[in-house]
């Protein structure tokens, strides 16, 4: 059956998936490990959209998602996707702040034993390990109606958030749709209230899901063929 | 090799004989007068003779050129600063396995080559260069406290800021004047933890020549408008440290490094690469030689001087006679890897790491690191589950 919207990434479309049933809709996923984005499982395919080499499992269920909508590309024009990759900010903000380092002047001036890492030093950290993943959501943003939705702040990470923001910045001037509530670089602490978390307090919950869904609808950032949804 | 006297007063005959400073038939007649009238020269080793200490081992057999002055802890902390040379030293303790003192580390996981253009693990913090006991003296000073971060310029080139202390610290500098800032209380931080964490403070003294604003006397660690910067012939002077200058910035450096660790040594080097330029008018070659000659003279009194101060011979070890100045690339300038090789050989065969162990105090950091990795595996574990349940409930 052929999907009303494809939902792309790592744990984080849990949520989203739960959200899109929630209203209603068909959705087909397409799941990696954040672990594996992170290592650059996953590549640009001109024909098929997406490769994952030495990962068949994913491998297999892209050729389901393929065949669902008619063969081809999973970035086809006519069904729009949903990804949630591309930050995996649980692989990328420990490491980096492991010694101490933080983007965070108020907490560098407060905390002794951290070290100041400068917004170029954290833009350079994070191209290292993202570029890949913002050129291939680059490409397919051209190819379909594509709308990346940036994970939510679960805990108060003032490197998680500037490493967001940084990769939220760096999709829309690659011309990507990106939905992120963090909604600018200021980092107030703000994390996700609890009635929108899972019970593992790292991802946003079915709740919250249907939350994103709903306000992506209302924006006009994803829009279905046929009106499954009464807003 | 000389197992008794007259071995050493055959060698010195042979010396005098060698330097045409006795006819060789009167050769003979000196060994006699010295069998009955030892000199202090009699009794010393064949270190102590040109041709048996140098000429005739070479450079590959030149030894015992350099023993520590202290027998250290067998996990001694080496905290390394000083002139482009220096990072040598840091490298090469680092590859032994030696204590390294990494004050301010990357990032983790941070690629090497990112960290490399970040200057880190070059220095024990991220202070770049220091060509000069001025610049030293200074970076102790705010690292101390007793000036502020402010204390020094900012410059802004182009809408982007440059500490004046590191002008090329950040490719491309800061995005601000406070990012600057708050890099550089960073970077003093860290100079501070380095120097109550270390054993020995290893410093290598590269330049007598300067710059230093005209209006508050600051050194800078390069010439305004090189890497950052504008120069103004209004603002900023050209300075030539002599002697006295650099003897009272390395005792204060020293006096300031005491105040955060009264058991600190300081082991002096002084960098064999020639400068690259003078200002100072005269021949490019006698600019080296004077500056290399008055930073040798000002390491070896000041080593003579405090106990716990010492000298260590790089400079030597690379421009010596013996070398031939086969240690130098072909522009006579940069230092061979098989030159820093030699170098550090005689660094390490000279330390004496003999005494106990220091017990340290974790200072957090690793254990910060290890809580972040656990955080990380217990997220990847989360993840992972969130999934299975979709895939169960599906």
């Amino acid at each position: 059956m052929r999907p009303d919207v494809i939902i792309i990434g790592d744990s984080h479309t849990a949520a989203l998936r739960d959200g899109c049933v929630a209203l209603g809709l068909r959705p087909a996923l397409l799941y990696l490990s954040g672990n594996h984005w992170h290592s650059g499982a996953a590549a640009f395919h001109p024909a098929h959209g997406l490769h994952f080499a030495r990962r068949p499992a994913p491998q297999r269920r892209l050729a389901e998602i393929r065949a669902s909508i008619g063969g081809g590309s999973v970035f086809a024009p006519h069904v729009p996707v949903i990804a949630s990759f591309g930050y995996h900010l649980g692989r990328l903000a420990p490491p980096f702040s492991g010694w101490g380092h933080t983007t965070d002047a108020a907490s560098f001036r407060a905390e002794p034993w951290q070290h100041y890492a400068s917004e170029g030093l954290l833009a350079a950290y994070v191209a290292h390990y993202r570029d890949s993943h913002i050129a291939i959501l680059s490409r397919a943003a051209k190819l379909c109606p594509l709308v990346v939705v940036a994970p939510p702040m679960v805990q108060a990470d003032a490197v998680a958030h500037a490493m967001a923001c940084h990769i939220t910045d760096r999709l829309q001037k690659a011309g990507v749709r990106v939905q992120d509530a963090r909604g600018g670089r200021a980092y107030d602490g703000s994390v996700l209230p609890p009635h929108l978390l899972s019970a593992d307090q790292v991802h946003g919950n079915a709740v919250y899901g249907e939350a994103v869904i709903r306000g992506l609808m209302k924006q006009g950032m994803i829009q279905l063929s046929e009106a499954h949804v009464s807003l | 090799m000389h197992a008794d006297g007259k071995g050493r007063v055959q060698d010195l005959a042979r010396t005098f004989r060698d330097a045409a400073l006795i006819p060789a038939h009167l050769t003979g007649l000196l060994l006699v007068m010295k069998q009955l009238h030892p000199s202090p020269y009699t009794t010393l080793p064949p270190a102590a003779f040109w041709r048996t200490g140098v000429a005739e081992p070479g450079r590959a057999g030149l030894s015992d050129l350099w023993s520590s002055k202290w027998t250290l802890p067998s996990n001694a902390q080496f905290a390394t600063y000083g002139s482009c040379f220096a990072q040598h030293i840091s490298r090469a303790l680092r590859a032994r396995g030696v204590g390294w003192v990494n004050a301010e580390p990357a990032p983790g996981r941070m690629p090497a080559e990112l960290a490399a253009a970040y200057n880190y693990q070059v220095y024990s913090a991220r202070t770049a260069n220091i060509y000069t006991a001025a610049q030293l003296r200074l970076l102790l000073t705010m690292a101390v406290g007793q000036a502020g971060v402010a204390a020094a310029e900012v410059w802004e080139t182009d809408g982007r800021f440059f500490d004046s202390l590191r002008p090329a610290i950040e490719p491309g500098g800061f995005a601000s004047r406070d990012e600057a800032l708050l890099s550089r209380q960073s970077m003093l931080r860290a100079l501070r933890a380095s120097v109550e964490q270390a054993d020995v403070l290893v410093f290598t003294l590269g330049l007598t020549e300067g710059w230093r604003s005209l209006h508050n006397g600051q050194p800078y660690a390069m010439c305004p408008g090189t890497a950052g910067g504008t120069f103004d012939p209004n603002l900023h002077g050209f300075v030539n440290y002599r002697a006295a200058a650099i003897r009272a910035d390395l005792e204060a450096s020293l006096a300031l490094a005491q105040l955060v660790n009264a058991d600190i040594r300081l082991l002096l080097t002084v960098s064999p690469v020639p400068l690259t330029a003078t200002a100072s008018g005269q021949h490019v070659l006698l600019a080296t030689t004077r500056s290399k000659a008055v930073l040798r003279g000002v390491a070896g009194e000041f080593a003579e001087d405090f106990p716990c101060v010492d000298y260590f011979p790089s400079y030597e070890i690379i421009t010596g006679p013996q070398t031939k100045s086969a240690y130098y690339e072909p522009n006579l300038r940069s230092v061979l890897p098989e030159g820093v090789a030699a170098v550090m050989e005689h660094f390490f065969a000279g330390l004496r790491l003999m005494a106990p162990a220091r017990i340290r105090p974790d200072l957090g950091g690793r254990a910060r690191f290890r809580a972040a990795r656990e955080e990380m595996k217990a997220e990847a574990l989360a993840c992972e589950e969130i999934m299975l349940e979709r895939h169960n409930a599906a």
